[in-house]
């Protein structure tokens, strides 16, 4: 994981955005991989919907 | 902590102390004996002298008395302390009558009686070694090394187990006493879960049975059972449980508590009850707590997404995930214990939090970069090294097929991944940040205090619901957070809040 962290930080200058949203590592190792295939920072609040993502900026969705 | 919780922790404690002092005497038993042996007559280094063996017994069992037996006495001298303190602890939950000082001399008489057999059983085996060696001529070397196995072996290892089991059943014949001796109809089985806590008193824990009932029950066989008086030998050699008698007033509230549904009720899809009895299921505090707080509104699912969403009260999980259920649940019951939009989890978790992060050196007041120091760094390292193991991942298909893709981290318990998380919260994501252990992470913290004691609330009852091993590592971890927590539910449970 920390190599590709690093991979990704070389690429796009910052870390990947993990906000806690689910704890398979395999997975999220997937989807950095994927996300650095396609040219975009990985960002997991980008994950979630409008109004899931309103929820987690108005405080109100806890993971 | 229960009286009788704190009174079984104390006498664990006891009975440590007890071996230790025994461990100190036997050290010195066997060097006295060193010395006796070096006073045997020797032929070209070899025993001979027939008559200095049959006497060196009546020497042997002078140090055998000095050292072993006069340390024992003083050990079952301090029993009557103990009963007085079991009185004592009874005393907590109702006017049980006291035990008559001959009783305690008798119990303390039997108690030792268990110690000069296994002297007298030693003396015999070492006076035989003694002479059997003499009367073959064999090398004072190897006579001392046969002498010394005796010591170290049957001597260390019997004398210390019943050190430990002679005080245990000392205490049990103490309650057992009161008990009937008051009218007790019911006991309730009382003890400290660890590491090699017996499945059979694991599953007994805390649960109140009757006379009947423990007759049943302690009839069938499991590793370790020692034959006799279940209220006396309880789980077996070794065990550090106790029946406790349980007053009248107290079985009536014990009766309420057995009368709630044992099932956790969550007010929507029968699944997800089905769900939480996987495993061995969730502790009956849990099922109590779940079943006394409001429903929440929805419970789905939607993939491997995991979230507790307050405004509407609903609960969004993977399918599968028991572990998830129970801590998106402790999200709810945190909101529905506080009052408007606070959480209760922030006016009675963030201090011992605290605390507990202090003492473990991983309190952060903001969240660190990934290339910053952290002073919690090596501890949380240390977890890392202890408790995970790196897995590797290689690619599954296309042109690199068969090649490394990385590691993850793997664990072997079931309260790793709550741990963890806790940890994540006390060091604002650090945890994950830099160590990738399980967590949300630095951005996640980054929006508030709040959200750790929120995180705190929903780990806690994720390890609580799951209880054994799991709760245990988190009085471990988190003795202060732990304790607040505890009270928390129990305040639930008695509908001091909620």
């Amino acid at each position: 994981m920390e190599q590709l962290d690093e991979e990704h930080f070389k690429i796009f200058g910052v870390y990947p955005n993990n906000i806690g949203m689910f704890q398979d590592q395999e997975k999220l190792m997937d989807e950095i991989i994927e996300a650095i295939e396609k040219g975009v920072p990985y960002d997991q609040y980008e994950l979630l919907s409008a109004e899931e993502q309103e929820q987690y900026d108005n405080g109100t969705l806890f993971f | 902590m229960a009286a009788d919780s704190d009174y079984v922790e104390g006498l664990a404690r006891l009975a440590e102390q007890h071996q230790e002092r025994l461990s100190d005497a036997l050290v010195t038993l066997e060097d006295r004996i060193a010395d006796l042996m070096a006073t045997a007559p020797l032929k070209d280094g070899n025993l001979f002298d027939l008559e200095w063996a049959v006497k060196s017994r009546a020497e042997l069992r002078k140090i055998i008395e000095d050292d072993y037996l006069k340390t024992v006495d003083g050990l079952i001298k301090e029993y009557k302390g103990v009963a007085a303190s079991t009185a004592k602890m009874l005393s907590t939950y109702g006017a049980f009558t006291t035990v008559d000082s001959s009783v305690i001399t008798q119990l303390q008489k039997m108690s030792f009686q268990g110690f000069d057999d296994i002297g007298q059983e030693y003396l015999d085996t070492v006076s035989r070694e003694v002479y059997q060696n003499t009367l073959t001529g064999a090398s004072f070397a190897s006579s001392v090394a046969a002498v010394k196995a005796v010591q170290g072996g049957r001597l260390a290892k019997y004398a210390k187990q019943q050190v430990h089991d002679s005080l245990m059943q000392f205490d049990a014949s103490v309650n057992a006493v009161i008990g009937k001796e008051s009218g007790a109809t019911h006991w309730k089985y009382v003890g400290r879960l660890i590491e090699t806590t017996r499945p059979f008193c694991r599953k007994h824990e805390g649960k109140v049975f009757t006379e009947e009932e423990i007759a049943l029950t302690w009839e069938g066989s499991w590793a370790g059972k020692a034959s006799g008086d279940p209220f006396i030998v309880r789980g077996g050699y070794n065990c550090g449980h106790q029946f406790r008698p349980v007053f009248d007033e107290e079985l009536k509230e014990e009766e309420v508590e057995r009368a709630t549904p044992q099932k956790p009720d969550f007010g929507s899809d029968e699944k997800w009850t089905k769900l939480a009895e996987t495993d061995g299921g969730i502790t009956p505090l849990a099922t109590t707590v779940i079943n006394k707080i409001a429903k929440p509104k929805s419970i789905g699912s939607q993939g491997s997404k995991g979230y507790y969403q307050s405004g509407t009260q609903s609960i969004v999980t993977p399918a599968k995930s028991k572990r998830t259920l129970m801590h998106e649940y402790g999200h709810h019951i945190d909101n529905m214990l506080g009052e408007g939009t606070q959480y209760i989890s922030a006016s009675r978790l963030v201090k011992t939090a605290k605390l507990d992060a202090e003492k473990l050196g991983i309190y952060a007041t903001r969240g660190y970069g990934k290339r910053e120091v952290f002073v919690g760094d090596s501890y949380l390292e240390e977890f890392r090294d202890k408790y995970f193991e790196k897995v590797p991942i290689y690619y599954k298909s296309g042109r690199n097929k068969g090649r490394l893709r990385g590691y993850t981290l793997d664990y072997s318990e079931p309260w790793i991944p709550a741990i963890s998380d806790i940890m994540d919260s006390m060091s604002r994501g650090r945890a994950q940040g830099k160590f990738y252990l399980w967590g949300h992470g630095k951005s996640y913290y980054s929006r508030g205090l709040h959200w750790q004691a929120t995180e705190n609330f929903a780990n806690l009852f994720q390890l609580y619901s799951q209880g054994g091993q799991s709760w245990v590592k988190a009085k471990e971890f988190f003795p202060e957070l732990s304790k607040a927590f505890e009270k928390l539910l129990k305040e639930v449970s008695d509908g001091t809040i909620g």
